[in-house]
């Protein structure tokens, strides 16, 4: 029932009809309603209450032990995580700008430097090392320990490098290869001869005119040294070497094709834009192979002997 | 914040956005797009932010993201038009956490959204107030009536007595 407040025409409510006035506003803890109490025991089991509203659901509880386990209920109901995890974390991850740079740059000049000691030790240069090595050689000797018997005084003969030189022989004179320190020895000795391995003659000849001994040696008994590529086809046996070694099968090498997967990779790893290419006659067949990037392009006529 | 403390956050908070967003929406795949779309966006803006608040930055950003598809896609389920009239079936499972996962998914967005960095996280209420653009009064009154729902659950379909 409406209160109206017509002061002109005053209208008497009867007394069991007035709203609640006074004393009787006021609410007693244990009056709460079940949905109230749950509320304010989900805010009590989460600690967020405090003051008044502590102390009164606090004076609820004291009273009341079903009340007081229907709250503690309220502590139970907490969510712990399961094994949910995330699988596409690792298309998220970035690669650290240093590492890309080493990646991109120190990768492939390590590369380049073992490639490089690779060609070297089995270049040309590798293998002039070794003969001048003093005479300790891995591969078929270039020269010949020979034992004879010194009755007669023997010259020590000094290892002479580069004396092959081609097919002719330089003929060192006898007195430049004698020391007066070993004349007149009776021991046998070890005597190096002088690298023979083309000019049979030649070497006789050279032989005798170091000391006449030395002509017991048969030159048929020294071991031909090891025949040495020339050396405009050092880099391509590098590499069949390699491609051997690693697929355990003789391979014929393309130079071209190897030539044309560097430069494939070097622009891949860097960026580049490098090109090579056949240059081809009106027959078709291949004459010079054409190089440009933007730094640099030249064309060079193709060498038949070479694959 | 350097390119190793942003895959440092990807490490350590990947996991945490990918199951507070999966439990929110409820789509393994959709929940992926977006934690991906939230780390994409980090990235992006990868220097402007430090390493100490990514995380709250994180959650924020991957509930905003998750709004936007739910409000896409039609499916978002308001408070006022929440349907509970399926809510209360037999539970036979005894597993309090399962069943209470359960409970969860069928609590409107917001109340499951708030009661997941509450218990998941820790968040208090101002930081989940923050996250979700609710005020703090809002977030304790989600909070403590999901709580009621849940309980609720556990009653009627009787695993608890």
């Amino acid at each position: 029932m409406a209160i109206t407040e017509n002061t002109e025409f005053p209208i008497l409510t009867p007394p069991e009809d007035r709203m609640p006035s006074g004393s009787r506003l006021f609410r007693r803890p244990e009056e709460l309603t079940d949905e109230q109490f749950d509320l304010l025991a989900a805010a009590w089991s989460e600690d967020a209450l405090s003051g008044e509203a502590l102390a009164e659901i606090e004076s609820v509880l004291s009273v009341s032990t079903e009340r007081r386990n229907r709250a503690e209920s309220f502590r139970q109901i907490r969510l712990t995580p399961m094994n949910e995890s995330w699988t596409g974390m690792h298309s998220s991850l970035r690669t650290i700008p240093s590492f890309a740079a080493f990646r991109r740059t120190i990768i492939p000049a390590v590369l380049a430097v073992a490639a490089m000691i690779i060609l070297f030790v089995y270049g040309p240069a590798g293998a002039k090392l070794k003969k001048i090595d003093s005479g300790v050689t891995s591969g078929v000797p270039a020269m010949t320990v020979a034992e004879i018997p010194a009755s007669s005084p023997v010259t020590r003969v000094t290892t002479v490098p580069e004396i092959r030189t081609g097919s002719a022989l330089k003929s060192l004179p006898a007195a430049d290869m004698r020391t007066p320190a070993t004349e007149g020895m009776t021991e046998m000795v070890h005597v190096q001869p002088l690298a023979l391995d083309h000019d049979i003659a030649a070497s006789l000849s050279v032989a005798l005119s170091v000391n006449n001994s030395l002509a017991a040696i048969s030159p048929k008994t020294i071991p031909q040294p090891a025949e040495t590529n020339d050396a405009g086809n050092w880099m391509l046996r590098s590499i069949s070497y390699l491609a051997s070694a690693v697929t355990g099968k003789e391979k014929k090498i393309d130079g071209y094709a190897i030539a044309n997967g560097a430069i494939t990779g070097i622009n891949t790893i860097l960026g580049w834009d490098m090109e090579l290419e056949h240059v081809n006659n009106k027959k078709g067949d291949a004459v010079a192979v054409s190089f440009s990037s933007s730094l640099l392009s030249f064309t060079k006529p193709l060498n038949k002997s070479t694959p | 914040m350097t390119v190793k403390e942003y895959n440092n956050a990807v490490r350590e908070f990947g996991d945490h956005v990918y199951r507070f967003i999966l439990r929110s929406i409820r789509d393994s795949h959709r929940a992926d797009d977006i934690v991906q779309d939230t780390y994409e966006k980090l990235w992006r803006c990868v220097t402007e932010i430090e390493y100490g608040a990514v995380k709250s930055w994180l959650f924020t950003s991957a509930y905003n993201r998750m709004i936007d598809v739910i409000r896409k896609d039609s499916r978002m389920v308001g408070v006022e038009y929440y349907d509970d009239s399926n809510m209360y079936a037999e539970d036979n499972n005894n597993d309090l956490n399962e069943v209470l996962h359960r409970a969860l998914e069928k609590l409107p967005a917001v109340q499951r959204s708030v009661i997941l960095l509450r218990d998941y996280e820790g968040y208090n209420y101002k930081e989940i107030g923050e996250i979700t653009g609710l005020s703090e009064a809002q977030v304790k009154t989600y909070i403590f009536r999901g709580r009621v729902a849940l309980r609720n659950y556990l009653v009627k379909t009787s695993v608890w007595q």
